[in-house]
């Protein structure tokens, strides 16, 4: 039976366990992420956070455990028709940013409009722009995935996960392989995002300073299991020795 | 050494055996994938998408299927000539340039062609798109990435390899009247006559179901190979190079199938 607090969040991971193969990466994870907070996930590289929130849109199954996105219970889906009403009212944001290479900046973020909406050219076109200024790249419209830096990549990719309002963002490593300006300027969107438009967020990280900027809440995973979860301030004031360890060198 | 006979023999079976199992799961991963992806028909195709693919293998590939064909045409004039010269009966190299291009060439040659060319990119596209994470992005962007990618590919391929096909007989029948007027002495209105004469509607036709199942053929083979696409940029060259070999063979092996099913029904 799932309890009130439960059904009223955004997101909710009970004992999940997950192995590929003879290696175990979860080994029985707790989560809640309430609506409308941003959590951010922190972890040594190849710990199972990417894992972790990769079963939020069925991109991995949990081998044990209960998945729920705004309160449903998405662990038995099966089948891509079943993930559809989820996929719509979730945004992911790749790693690599996963830009359509064959498509321009403009032809990316109207896609999921053209796809799922009635909207005219015209609308759509113009819903594009509104994007775009948002993520401050009007003028790169025109331009294809490859005439873009990464961090460019990034916010198109941003621009794109957004076209459809979602009310669920997830962002796998937004700042990875970023220099620490172009990251500050993707963290100032994460936050810009969620202020402005209240969508829930979980972002997965290993970049310290991205996390403090973006975060409501952190997690930290270890051997597995969530080692420590709290506030950003209880966070940094942690006492938890790997913790730490892992914050601060 | 009759142990090393013995070994030997084993070797060999479980050659056959590996050889067998590896048939039965590509025949059987090809036709899965092949059922699902034709499933999403029901749905209709993307337009948009299908007409840019139409474009890419249709009207890309067309100098090159082009420039084979004639090639082939031409060829076949002069074999046949060195052979009907000492017969004194150059006037029928048109029925073998006619019947050979129409019937069997023409449709292989071309879908060769486009196997090379058209069913290489298709999985290096797909490939590349499986390894940066494209195809994921689509499924979460709620896009059915069977439909969109590989649906259009296919259709494409059945719209223009018939299409392909049609302008490759044309162009080998010209290539064989080219030789034939030039080399043999004959009268071109006496090579057409003769070709009009021997070359039915129906060998035509034959040629051009052939190029059909081809294109199935090489459109499903290659969007299957990119969907499977593992390991990073190597992996889409292994895919790319599998997508020639397999695609090839299997032209070659449904082109027995078809031809001895047609000479048994006396087609």
């Amino acid at each position: 039976m799932m309890d009130a607090s439960r059904q009223g969040s955004a997101v909710g991971f009970e004992g999940i366990h997950k192995a590929f193969g003879d290696k175990s990466v979860l080994e029985g994870i707790d989560l809640e992420v309430a609506p409308g907070e941003t959590m951010v996930i922190l972890g040594s590289s190849g710990c199972g956070k990417s894992v972790l929130v990769g079963m939020l849109v069925g991109l991995l199954r949990p081998d044990r455990g209960v998945v729920r996105v705004e309160g449903q219970d998405v662990t038995g889906f099966l089948h891509d028709e079943d993930w559809h009403p989820i996929w719509l009212r979730t945004g992911f944001l790749f790693q690599g940013a996963a830009l359509f290479d064959s498509m321009s900046v403009r032809e990316n973020v109207a896609f999921p409009l053209r796809q799922h909406t009635r909207l005219g050219e015209a609308e759509i076109g113009a819903r594009v722009e509104e994007i775009l200024s948002w993520i401050e790249l009007g003028g790169a419209a025109d331009k294809m995935p490859s005439e873009l830096s990464g961090g460019m990549q990034k916010r198109v990719g941003l621009a794109r996960t957004i076209a459809l309002e979602p009310s669920l963002v997830i962002y796998d490593e937004p700042t990875t392989g970023l220099d620490p300006l172009t990251s500050d300027t993707i963290s100032d969107l994460i936050r810009r995002l969620q202020k402005e438009r209240a969508v829930t967020s979980v972002v997965v990280t290993h970049d310290v300073r991205c996390a403090f900027l973006v975060a409501d809440r952190l997690a930290m995973i270890d051997a597995g299991r969530i080692l420590v979860s709290g506030p950003c301030e209880e966070i940094r004031n942690t006492q938890v020795p790997k913790l730490r360890a892992f914050l601060y060198g | 050494m009759r142990a090393e006979k013995t070994g030997g023999i084993a070797d060999a079976l479980a050659g056959v055996g590996r050889a067998l199992f590896d048939l039965a799961a590509f025949t059987g991963g090809l036709l899965g994938f092949t059922g699902r992806v034709l499933g999403t028909l029901r749905r209709g195709v993307p337009s948009a998408e299908l007409l840019a693919q139409v474009l890419e293998i249709g009207a890309r590939s067309l100098p090159l299927t082009a420039i084979s064909a004639f090639a082939i045409g031409l060829v076949l004039a002069l074999q046949s000539l060195t052979l009907l010269q000492k017969f004194g009966v150059v006037q029928y190299a048109a029925v073998g340039v006619g019947l050979g291009v129409t019937r069997e060439l023409g449709p292989v040659v071309t879908a060769l062609m486009v196997a090379g060319r058209a069913g290489s990119g298709i999985t290096a596209e797909i490939g590349s798109m499986k390894v940066t994470r494209q195809i994921d992005a689509l499924r979460l962007l709620a896009v059915d990435p069977h439909r969109f990618l590989a649906a259009t590919r296919i259709v494409a391929c059945v719209i223009t390899l018939p299409l392909l096909t049609a302008i490759s007989d044309v162009l080998g029948i010209i290539g064989g009247a080219l030789i034939t007027t030039a080399l043999g002495g004959v009268p071109l209105g006496a090579y057409v006559d003769t070709t009009l004469y021997y070359v039915t509607l129906g060998d035509v036709m034959t040629g051009l179901g052939k190029s059909v199942l081809f294109a199935l053929l090489i459109g499903a083979i290659a969007s299957w190979n990119g969907f499977r696409t593992e390991g990073g940029t190597t992996g889409v060259g292994q895919a790319t190079t599998r997508t020639v070999v397999q695609a090839s063979l299997m032209i070659f092996v449904s082109d027995v199938f078809v031809t001895q099913m047609l000479v048994s029904v006396g087609w």
